[in-house]
């Protein structure tokens, strides 16, 4: 964990709303892992108040050994990352990362063994699903199926990365504008459909937290582990305000108890979290 | 000998290097920090409160951003007394030599009477700070119809009894945090005082609240919640002035703290010492900030002692 003032090498414009932030944070950079994040002091004043946490992308440097630089992809919704846009390439920002527990990757298989993971990403979801595919296809023989599920096409950007990545990609729209009309969870039933279920090892999902909830129950349903990667409002990032509660299964309350997305989380097993409350 | 031990200052036997400390609630356990900011730097640290039985929490969303601030409820989720002392005091002290304060909280005063017995064994901590000021718990007086009962110390009566019993069960250095929720907190400081408290700590949140208007509900699940950040420095200020004026016992200050300035206006009040809050949130490094930022100032002015630094007379 470094908390750093970072130079910043670019911001892009990617449509209206998603933007590209690529930092030069060579600390954070060699320890990162996905499904970790990044929490960033987006305003030199006290509007937003607090820092704001965003997933890492990926690290780069791509064919690079020693990586020096996060990228992040982040939806402008707020006056935080409505803050963020106005940054420019040299200028710095602050950041504390790498937080949080990242995804577990699944065990190695021998080459023999067909097996198949599934990802599944809903909309600004899919950043830290981009760097998971990463590393599963760099260091592994395994099938990664993409799952996505956007609000129409201008979103399609968000599967650029997975296609380039070989992955097999299949997209929802809610408009039916590319690829499936309807919700990424539908897409999810038909792949675990007709037994097929047995040849996935693990799931790994991000996005709003209904979705997570349909997933999870689809993915438990079929017997396939899943790994849910949560958002929460958070002040500090590091486990110090409590304010990132999610219930848990296992308690001593009794039966549950609270832990903090920022320090066991934010990937937490889907069969540990109470939905919901 | 530091070069910055003109910063000592020794509260009530309690032994700091400089009087920039950490605040109850924004410091966890110590040890979340560890990463980020030389501990030993700090003046002292003053853990998350700690109850005698473990507490869960409120349910989320607990915070909620607001303007200059943050409104939190989290309801005081704390590990107990047994895990605080069989592990995140013992785990707190082999990383750092800077002195501990222990928050006690409670629903009764008896709870806090037995958390205070226990914590005199210790031998390791450099004093207890009484938390009878948050905002979300309470306690249930009798013959009131006010729902969900009182904070400890918006009542003078409960804060003399309570405090009393606690001196009675303790040597160690007693420092009293108060609540900003009352019409006249020096009446509570009083109180206070003449139970035997050593110190106050000032102020504990006041309570807020905000709405969600996409969803129409309020923005935190228990509705109310204290609010803390710059928002609430010049109610902090107001409050800390008021009671260096009445009591004759050191105050420790806090409510919004963010740097060397907010700092400097505290101790020009007589604050013998400051806390940060939130400020570790936003950034880690501002307790360290703010004791370079002091040392820097008292230089600059020729001003051989923070107790020397006061409000000077007339306009």
């Amino acid at each position: 964990m470094y908390q750093i003032k970072a130079k910043i090498i670019a911001n892009r414009r990617i449509t209206s709303r998603y933007y590209n932030l690529v930092i030069d944070a060579p600390q954070i950079a060699k320890f990162a892992k996905p499904g970790q994040f990044v929490n960033v002091c987006v305003s030199k004043g006290n509007e937003p108040f607090l820092r704001k946490p965003f997933s890492i992308y990926r690290i780069g440097p791509q064919n690079v050994r020693k990586k020096s630089k996060i990228e992040l992809l982040y939806k402008v919704v707020g006056k935080g990352t409505d803050i963020l846009t106005g940054n420019k390439t040299g200028d710095y920002i602050n950041i504390i990362g790498p937080l949080g527990n990242g995804f577990v990757l699944p065990p190695k298989t021998n080459q023999k063994q067909q097996s198949e993971i599934i990802l599944i990403g809903g909309g600004i979801g899919v950043v830290p699903l981009l760097f998971l595919a990463e590393c599963l296809k760099n260091n592994r023989s395994l099938g990664v199926s993409v799952l996505v599920g956007i609000k129409s096409k201008e979103e399609s950007f968000l599967i650029r990365d997975f296609n380039k990545l070989d992955c097999r990609v299949k997209v929802a729209t809610e408009d039916g504008s590319n690829g499936f009309k309807g919700l990424v969870t539908k897409l999810l039933k038909e792949e675990l459909g007709f037994g097929r279920s047995s040849s996935v090892c693990m799931s790994y999902t991000c996005g709003p937290s209904l979705m997570l909830e349909k997933v999870s129950k689809i993915a438990e349903k079929n017997k396939v582990p899943c790994q849910v990667c949560l958002e929460e409002y958070m002040a500090c990032g590091i486990g110090a305000c409590l304010g990132c509660a999610v219930k848990v299964k296992n308690g001593h309350f009794p039966g549950f108890k609270y832990v903090r997305v920022c320090k066991e989380g934010p990937v937490f097993d889907s069969r540990q979290v109470i939905w919901g409350e | 000998m530091n070069k910055k031990s003109f910063l000592f200052t020794d509260i009530a036997g309690i032994k700091m290097k400089n009087p920039v400390m950490v605040a109850s609630g924004t410091f966890g356990y110590g040890e979340e920090y560890k990463e980020l900011i030389d501990l030993d730097k700090l003046g002292a640290i003053v853990t998350k409160t700690i109850t005698l039985k473990p507490r869960a929490g409120n349910p989320p969303p607990r915070i909620v951003e607001t303007a200059a601030g943050m409104l939190n409820a989290v309801g005081l989720q704390n590990v107990g007394l047994d895990v605080f002392l069989k592990e995140k005091l013992p785990g707190l002290k082999k990383i750092t030599s800077t002195p501990v304060i222990v928050s006690v909280g409670g629903e009764s005063i008896l709870e806090y009477v037995k958390i205070t017995e226990a914590l005199n064994k210790t031998g390791t901590i450099a004093g207890i700070e009484l938390n009878i000021s948050c905002p979300n718990i309470r306690f249930q007086k009798k013959n009131t119809k006010l729902k969900g009962g009182i904070i400890f110390s918006q009542d003078e009566k409960i804060t003399y009894k309570l405090v009393s019993r606690v001196r009675k069960a303790t040597k160690l250095p007693l420092i009293v945090k108060l609540s900003p929720n009352v019409t006249d907190i020096t009446l509570i400081a009083r109180a206070a005082e003449k139970a035997g408290a050593d110190v106050l700590s000032l102020i504990n949140t006041p309570l807020g609240m905000a709405v969600d208007v996409t969803t129409r509900k309020p923005a935190l699940a228990n509705i109310t919640g204290g609010l803390s950040g710059p928002a609430i420095k010049p109610i902090a200020l107001r409050m800390v002035w008021e009671v260096t004026n009445t009591v004759k016992i050191p105050v420790i200050a806090m409510g919004g703290i963010m740097n060397t300035t907010d700092a400097l206006e505290f101790f020009m009040v007589k604050a013998a010492a400051v806390a940060v809050g939130v400020g570790n949130f936003i950034n880690p490094q501002t307790p360290l900030e703010i004791v370079e930022g002091i040392a820097d100032y008292l230089k600059r002015h020729r001003i051989k002692r923070l107790k020397d630094l006061s409000l000077l007379k007339g306009r």
